[in-house]
Formats: structure tokens, sequence, C-alpha cells
């Protein structure tokens, strides 16, 4: 790919960055904040979307970004309240920007929303009416601006840019060429910061610009041509009033295009060489490329230093910064995902290496055993501080997710005539990006239905007697090795009977079956049964729920339901923390090695000790902790043959908050896992929900605690219990 | 190893088929090259719950899962036993890898095209053919990979359960 084009390429990848940060910043605005800092913010997100779009030839971006920018102005200098701020046309806007990003993407011709364009132009139109009468301006607080010098004077503008101003990719001579578009511009460099040869750095910018512009054009005019190619801070209007000690002028250009032609670097090999380059007829090309230039020849230097040095500042009351606030310097990088996972990868084959370290050192003389003992235990701590530090990479907070939900809910509450308040919490906790990536669609999903099917229409909600407002509360918090994230609504809870229904009219029930609640709720689940009375745009094709439940449990997650009729409905994913990595106890059964999580591991009894027995039908019991919980004998239960060994019962709790007793015949210990995906391989093995590789390069399966309750069900009601039962697969 | 090869007369003006056969229990099996990543000595299997007893679990290939299908097993002759001698295949099935494990590799021929007779209309095995080739005394049947690592039961070999209630 050519260099352009990878630049072309990060910067669309940027500005997903930007209309996310700027989605946000609306957000923030319509939940009330009238902070100056959050419409700076928006403000920046859309400025360098625009420039950008600019400097990179994705000319259909930018009258959107324009148009936006001019309305967020008003915004940001006071003239227009936030709270008045029109943020159905903002988001739109936002909208088209991205639609049009997404179109550059992909090379299609974007899409088209002139109606926007001409909504923003009279918004802008007609805030500077209101300004006659203006509000309390936002920006008084944090720093009350001079009034803009106006036309009849002109301006004086000083460009200081930063030294990595060509690599910025900048090319000055355009922009202040396109100046001229104003008015007339004067334009002084200076170049006494230039320095000497062996010093000299041709890619740092050691220039600085005074433009002097007769025009009638108002300030922001100038500051909208300016801002294409220079950051705000390398701006500074010097008002009139203060004494313009340029003096003389180092190297003048009267603007005139055709001295401005050519790229820096082509101005440099043209001025390259060119001994008698007198320093008042150098002109502007001179000044520009004056870094690059010097490198062609002493001569071009001596021109350059002969030039008159530019006069100290004025008083800092003279320079007016035009943006106070500079965003804060962003000290990340951007890394392409597959180099994570690699990296995720190998921390993964560190741990069995080390593990196979151990079992090894196992076989060595005491004495030796020993030495290493203390060198694998540096290395267990080292490689766990590794792998803390790679998933750390790769963690993300859910934040990213959830803050598309206030749109969804926005929209749709509108579009219902339902009165909706979204609420989150915990939206801090961190899942590995991955898993955040999938979520996005169930959770969209989950949300839609909570408004559409879950919450009544505002009268009904009246004779319900519950507020009009409904309540969506989204919630994500770590329990254990696993994240739970909550969609709640105080709706009408699920309606069982027309599940039951359905069901049974389906042919997924039996019609004399005697379900319990929560059966009848888990139907919600099943494909092909979906009872909203009609089908809408927004919900009720029956491909709903069980499209949710296949998407989580391909991530390793569950999720479940809980309703109560009048009161609302819960549903609950329950995600693993990570993909790669578990802690896990290894436990000897019938001669196999099985994995336990840790997670899920309350504590381990010896079997004596937990008054075993049996209830009638045959259903074995154990007290754990005061209560009665089910006995699962893994060899049993996993069909590995030679039950009755058993010496220890492992107390676990699942995520549903079932507590179960796993008997087993020994524990051998307690290591790290790498989770290895069965699925990728063979597909979906019940009791075990991914593999990992010993140190003795065997593999072992990691039980699926949550799947053990379903699973001991299911056998109770085989036909042959001794025959072996195949488990039927996913289609 | 011995060569096998085709009549001249057909060899001559077709398309070429390389072939990898092997033995199963004194029958001749043979899947295309292309579809065999590699071949590596038995390794015992960890057994995987609720399968049928053709799937005898899965190995570390390198740090991969690895499922392995005993194919004499697959073929309704019983559960190989296995022993270091016996040779698993390492085959690529659509977008999975699956491990076969047979008896020997035999060796690898060309045959053309043109000589693959489809497989006979009975077919013990749930269409595992995906035709039948004679080369010199032997017949060569050649497998359909996907139908041969299958983790479901074969229709006429295991019996089939009711499924979930759908």
């Amino acid at each position: 790919m050519d260099p352009m084009a990878l630049l072309k390429q990060s910067f669309l990848e940027e500005c997903d960055e930007l209309l996310s940060a700027l989605e946000r910043c609306l957000q923030e605005m319509d939940t009330g904040a009238t902070d100056t800092e959050t419409v700076n913010a928006a403000f920046r997100a859309i400025h360098s979307i625009k420039g950008g779009a600019g400097a990179f030839g994705f000319t259909e971006i930018v009258p959107y970004a324009h148009g936006f920018e001019a309305a967020l102005d008003l915004l940001r200098n006071g003239k227009v309240r936030v709270a008045d701020a029109p943020l159905g046309l903002f988001l739109r806007t936002a909208d088209a920007v991205g639609a049009c990003v997404g179109a550059a993407r992909s090379g299609q011709p974007a899409p088209q929303f002139p109606d926007l364009i001409e909504a923003l132009r009279q918004f802008v139109s007609g805030g500077g009416a209101a300004a006659a009468a203006p509000v309390m301006p936002l920006a008084a607080a944090a720093a009350p601006e001079p009034p803009p010098v106006e036309a009849a004077c002109g301006h004086h503008i000083r460009i200081t840019p930063h030294d990595d101003l060509f690599r910025r990719l900048v090319e000055p001579p355009q922009i202040l060429q396109s100046l001229e578009t104003l008015g007339e511009p004067v334009l002084t460099c200076d170049v006494s910061a230039v320095p000497l040869l062996a010093a000299l750095d041709p890619a740092r910018c050691n220039l600085r610009f005074d433009v002097m512009l007769d025009s009638a054009a108002t300030r922001e005019q100038v500051e909208d041509v300016l801002e294409r190619c220079f950051d705000a801070d390398e701006l500074a209007f010097i008002s009139p009033a203060a004494p313009a000690v340029v003096s003389p002028p180092a190297v003048v250009m009267r603007g005139s295009a055709d001295g401005m032609t050519g790229s820096v670097s082509g101005a440099a090999a043209a001025t390259a060489g060119d001994e008698a380059m007198p320093a008042g007829s150098a002109g502007y090309e001179a000044a520009a490329v004056a870094a690059p230039a010097v490198s062609a020849g002493d001569s071009a230097l001596a021109a350059a230093r002969q030039l008159p040095l530019m006069s100290p500042l004025p008083d800092a009351s003279g320079v007016v910064p035009t943006l106070k606030n500079r965003p804060a310097m962003v000290r990340t990088i951007r890394v392409d995902l597959d180099r994570v996972d690699r990296l995720m990868n190998l921390v993964g084959e560190i741990v069995i290496t080390q593990s196979m370290l151990i079992d090894r050192s196992r076989d060595l003389p005491v004495l030796h055993a020993l030495q290493l003992t203390e060198g694998i235990e540096a290395l267990t701590r080292q490689t766990r501080e590794l792998q803390d530090q790679v998933m750390a990479v790769r963690a993300q907070p859910v934040k990213t997710v959830f803050q598309r939900m206030p749109r969804v809910v926005r929209d749709l509450a509108t579009m219902l005539g339902k009165q909706v308040r979204l609420a989150t919490c915990g939206e801090d906790t961190e899942v590995d990006k991955t898993i955040i990536e999938e979520l996005a669609d169930p959770l969209t999903h989950m949300i839609r239905n909570a408004l559409d099917h879950g919450l009544e229409n505002p009268d009904e909600r009246i004779s319900a007697g519950k507020p009009v407002e409904g309540v969506v509360t989204l919630s994500a918090e770590q329990r254990g090795g696993r994240i739970v994230i909550t969609i709640a609504d105080d709706g009408r809870g699920l309606p069982r009977d027309k599940l039951l229904a359905k069901a049974i009219s389906r042919g997924v029930m039996a019609a004399d079956a005697k379900p319990s609640a929560a059966e009848i709720d888990a139907l919600i689940f099943h494909a092909g049964l979906s009872t909203a009375e009609a089908v809408t745009d927004v919900s009720g094709r029956g491909v709903g729920m069980d499209v949710v439940k296949q998407n989580v449990e391909a991530l390793g997650g569950r999720v479940t339901v809980e309703s109560e009729p009048g009161k609302g409905c819960t549903f609950a994913l329950s995600l693993p923390l990570t993909l790669a990595v578990a802690d896990g106890m290894v436990v000897k059964v019938a001669g196999q090695r099985i994995i336990v999580p840790i997670s899920s591991i309350m504590e381990t009894l010896q079997i004596a000790n937990c008054r075993p027995g049996s209830l009638p039908g045959g259903s074995e019991i154990v007290r754990l902790r005061g209560q009665v919980a089910p006995l699962i004998r893994l060899a049993d239960l996993l069909e590995l043959g030679g039950s009755g060994q058993e010496t220890v019962v492992i107390s676990a709790e699942t995520d549903r908050g079932e507590i179960i007793g796993i008997a087993v015949d020994e524990i051998l210990g307690q290591q790290q896992v790498v989770v290895k995906s069965l699925e990728a391989s063979f597909g979906p093995v019940a009791g075990a929900s991914a593999a990992t590789i010993l140190g003795d390069g065997m593999v072992a399966l990691i039980l699926d605690i949550d799947a053990l309750p379903a699973l001991v069900a299911r056998r109770g009601q085989r036909p042959q219990p001794d025959q072996p039962v195949l488990v039927p697969h996913a289609a | 190893m011995s060569e096998f090869h085709a009549p001249a007369d057909q060899a001559a003006n077709a398309t070429m088929r390389k072939i990898v056969t092997f033995r199963v229990d004194q029958r001749t099996f043979g899947i295309d090259v292309a579809a065999v990543r590699e071949i590596k000595g038995w390794h015992p299997a960890t057994p995987l719950p609720h399968v049928p007893p053709h799937v005898r679990g899965v190995i570390n290939l390198r740090g991969m899962i690895l499922a392995v299908y005993d194919l004499r097993a697959r073929i309704g002759l019983g559960i190989t036993a296995a022993t270091p001698a016996h040779v698993i295949l390492v085959v690529d099935v659509h977008e999975r890898v699956a491990g076969l494990l047979v008896d020997a590799v035999s060796d690898i021929i060309d045959v053309p095209a043109s000589a693959v007779r489809p497989p006979p209309d009975v077919q013990t095995c749930d269409q595992m053919l995906s035709g039948v080739v004679i080369v010199g005394e032997e017949v060569v049947s050649l497998l359909a990979l996907d139908r041969a690592v299958d983790a479901n039961p074969l229709v006429n070999t295991y019996p089939t359960l009711p499924s979930e209630a759908a």
C-alpha cells in the first residue's frame, strides 16, 4: 500500500475514534452537562475531522463537519445555551459524517444529506441573530475573550508552528495562499530560530510566520482557513492595540499565487544550490524552506543568517490564544490487534513450558530440585505478571459499548412514544477487547427488546400505578473470574401464558407439560418464539433472543433471564473475563486429569466430612456449609468409568448461585492453564468449556461447572443410563 | 514402497489425482494428498465425554487441540487397539483440522481422475465414500472426509437418539 493510502486509512480510523468522542460529548450535553470542556471537546473532535478530511481530499465530509463546527462554535462562545442546542440535528450530523467516513473507507460514493447542511446553516445564521441578546456565555468562567478584531483594522496573526510542522504533511504555502480568498495577506517569516548547519534537522520546523491580513473577513473566517493546517495554539491573533513590533520584516512576501507554488520539499529541491539567493527576493519560498534549503549550501544559510532577527514577542496581553484548552497529549499508540493476539498466544506457550519445567523438576534429585524450584517460582511470578500486563493491553472498559446505548434508547423511545430513562453502572469494568466487540449486537438487541416488549405504554404504566417514565438499567460487574452484564427493565415482565401457548403450538413443549415459571421464561431463548403481537420495525420476528444466546455462548458466556410479572425482567450475561489463561485446580478422575476453574471453587473437603447421602430416587447429596447440595461424581457424569474411588469433594458455585459438590479421586495441584477452544477442532463438548495442554503435552479438559447441573438433570432423563448417550450438537 | 501404476493408455491424457493410500483392517482407503497436512505416530488421546466411540479424543498438535477419529470404529469394525505403530493422518476438512487414526500409510499413487468410479450403491457406512478406484489387484476406497470425521453417529451403524426438545 502506498504511504498516502496508509495515511488516509489511519485518518479514517482516527475519525471513528473522534466520532465516538463526539457522540459521547453530545450525550453528556443531552444529559445536562453544560461545562465548557464538553463543548470544547466536541468542537475539537469535529474540527480535527474537518481538517483531516480537507487535507486528505475527503471533501464530501467537509461541508457537514464545517456546518457542525460552526454550530458548535455558537455554543462554545456562549451565543447559544447548551440546553437549547438542537441535539437531534447534531446527532444526525455526526451520523452523516460517520456514513461519509464509512463510504470513504469502502470506496463508495458518499451519501448525501443536503437537508442537514441546510439545517446547520440555518441554525448558524439564526444563532448570529440570537447573539443580539446573548445568554450567559459558556466561556465566561474560563477565559474571557476580548471582542473579536473587526474588519476595518484587518488582522495580524502570528503563526508559531510546532517543530513537527513538516512532518504533519502540512503545506504552508497552500494554506497561506488560501488567505488570499479573504483579502491581501502580507507574510513575514522569522528565520532567527534556524540553527547552524551542523545542528540542523531538516525535518524540524524552525520558522515563524507573521501574517498581516487586510481583509473584511471576521476573525472566525480567518481562523477557519488557518486551522485547517495549524493547531489552534500555534495561532495567535495580535490585537491592533498592542504595538506590532515586527521590524524590519525578515522575509516578506506580498501575496501572489505564483510565488507560493510547490510543496516544501519541492521548493527545497528548487532552491538547493541556488547560491546567489538574495534575501529580499528569495521571498516566501526561501523562508518556507529555510530549514531544508540550508542543507544545500552555506550561502543559503548565510543569507538566512543575515536577516534581521525578529523582535521579541509583544506583551503577552496582546497575544490571544484562540483555544485555551489544548487537547491533552494522548500517550497511546495504535497497535494491530493481531500483534497483541500473538503476544497473548506466546504468553500461553510460556505458561505451558513453565508447567513442563515444573513437571520435570519433580524427577530431579532433591537437592537439584530445590535449586530449580527457586528459579521456577520466580518465573511463575513473572509469567503471571507478564500475562496480566498483556491482558491489560487487551482489556477495555465496557463503557465503549455502553456509550452506544443511550442513543439506541433515545431513538427507540421516540419512535415507540415511550418515556424511558437508561441508567448505567459499572461502565469502567474492564473486559477483553474480543468480548467487547462481540457484545454490541446482543446488548443492542436486548435493549431494544426491553423497550419494545418489556416497557408498557405510558397509559398502561399509569393504570398499573407505575411512574410514566420506564427505567432500563444496564450494569456490569466483575464476579470472580467472570463479568456479569445485566439488562433490567421495570416493565411488565415476560408474558408466560403467551410463551407457553406458543411453545405448545409450535410443538416445542408437550401440551400437557407442567413447566416451572423459570422453564417458561427460558423459552424466550428458543428459536422462533416471539411474543410480540405484531411484527414491528423494532422487534417481533422471533429471531432475537436465540441469536443473542448463540452469540453469547460462542464467547464462552451464558445468558439467563429472571422475570417477575408486572415488575420487570432482567437478563444477565455472564462472560469470561478473558479468553486466554485461567487458574485451574488439576484433579484426577478415573485416571484422567481434569481442570476445575479456581474461580468457581469455594472449598475442598474430604468426602467423609460432608455427610454424603442419597435422596429417594437415587440422587446423591452432600452437606456443604450447612446446605444440602447435589453430589456429582465426575467419573460417572463424564463417563470415564471407575467411579467409587472418590476421596475429595470440591464445593463449587455456578453462575446461577447454585452450590454443587463435585466428587473427584484426588487433587493433584493448582496451576495456570491456557484455555484452548474445543469448538475450533471438534465442537461443543457437554461438560467441558474448553481444553488445555498440560506440562507433559497431554490435553486436559476444563470442567464447565456452570453446565453441570443441567447435565445432571439431562442424565436423569436418559432412557438407558448405561448406554453411551450422544449429546446433540448445535446444528 | 511398491509403485502402483494406472494403465498407460489412461494416464496419457487424463487429469491425474494424487492419492495417499492407507490401510485399515486389510482394506485400503485413499484421500487426496492435498488434504493431508502431516502424518504422525499415535499418541494417547484425552477422551471426550458424551461422544460416539469413533471419536477417540483430543491430542496436542504443537499447541493446537486436535480431535482424533478412529476410522476402524467409524466403519463399524470396532475400536482400534492403538499402538505406537498406528498412524494419525492430520487432514484438512473444510475449515477444520482433524486427525484420522489408521493402521498404516501405504503409498502415494497417481490415478487418472477418469479412473475414479462412483461408490457402489450399497454403502454400509452412510455415504462415507466419495468413489472407488482399482489399482492393480487392489480396490482403493476414496473417503469423503467430511463424513468420515463427523462426530455425529452414522445412521446405520449407531442408534440415533431423540434430539433435544425441538
